[in-house]
């Protein structure tokens, strides 16, 4: 016999018995997005790898760090300045023009792998 | 010390296989999630000409990752768009700006939208995700 195993956590008001996906916090039949690690880093090469050492292309959000504030990446200043960044199963490689060279950034790597 | 924790695997995965790899949890106790802080939407009349800004304040105490997502405003058919872009976008030419961004600081998330050709206001909708920074 085939037994159907796993666990579920609804909202608070909600039936967890009836409760669509979108008012779960948790289900075992829901993939999540769990943080492998978050890491700050000043770029000291153009382009910038860090190797992430997953063995698959994981997920992963890229930010500048201005000092005071963080800005989303791929971040377009100006006319002339971009960063941005590629993913692949060993590294994350940062892109930047000249004006961006040196700047501050934060990797958010999760444990999904992108085609997730 | 005993190592404790909770793991559980996709469907069809076996916690013994030998050849399981962190893509194969749904959760992970070594590894965490990341957290809704706040979220809500927000609608807000923008100036053309200059930069304006929307500013939502948070109390983390840091930097925390976050996304916006908000209309534009289409120059070419005068009207606002039906669909949402994430923030940050610009696009920019010799003699004008347009761009909307979320600039996220210690204390809020400063919004700004400037349009260098849009000569009066435009209200824009939008919603916005704050994270909690596992790490700190």
């Amino acid at each position: 016999m085939s037994v159907n195993y796993g666990m579920k956590v609804s909202q608070p008001g909600e039936d967890v018995k009836t409760a669509g996906a979108s008012k779960l916090m948790f289900s075992s039949s829901l993939l999540t997005n769990p943080v492998y690690e978050v890491v700050d880093f000043t770029m000291s090469s153009d382009p910038y790898t860090y190797s992430h050492g997953l063995g698959f292309a994981p997920k992963a959000w890229v930010f500048l760090d201005t000092g005071t504030y963080l800005r989303r990446v791929p971040y377009n200043p100006d006319l002339f300045d971009t960063i941005d960044y590629e993913i692949n199963s060993t590294n994350i490689i940062i892109n930047a023009d000249s004006g961006l060279l040196s700047a501050d950034l934060i990797i958010v790597i999760f444990t999904r792998e992108v085609t997730d | 010390m005993s190592d404790y924790g909770i793991k559980i695997t996709r469907e069809g995965v076996d916690l013994d296989d030998a050849g399981i790899n962190l893509n194969d949890y749904i959760f992970h106790s070594g590894y965490p999630q990341l957290n809704v802080y706040d979220y809500g939407s927000f609608s807000n009349t923008f100036v053309g000409g200059g930069e304006d800004t929307l500013t939502i304040s948070h109390s983390l105490g840091y930097k925390p990752f976050a996304f916006v997502y908000m209309q534009n405003y289409d120059g070419i058919a005068g009207s606002v768009t039906s669909e949402y872009y994430q923030l940050d976008w610009s696009t920019y030419g010799a003699t004008y700006e347009n761009y909307a961004v979320a600039r996220i600081s210690s204390s809020n998330i400063v919004i700004a939208f400037k349009d260098t050709n849009l000569s009066r206001f435009a209200t824009l909708d939008g919603y916005y995700y704050i994270f909690y920074n596992p790490a700190t």
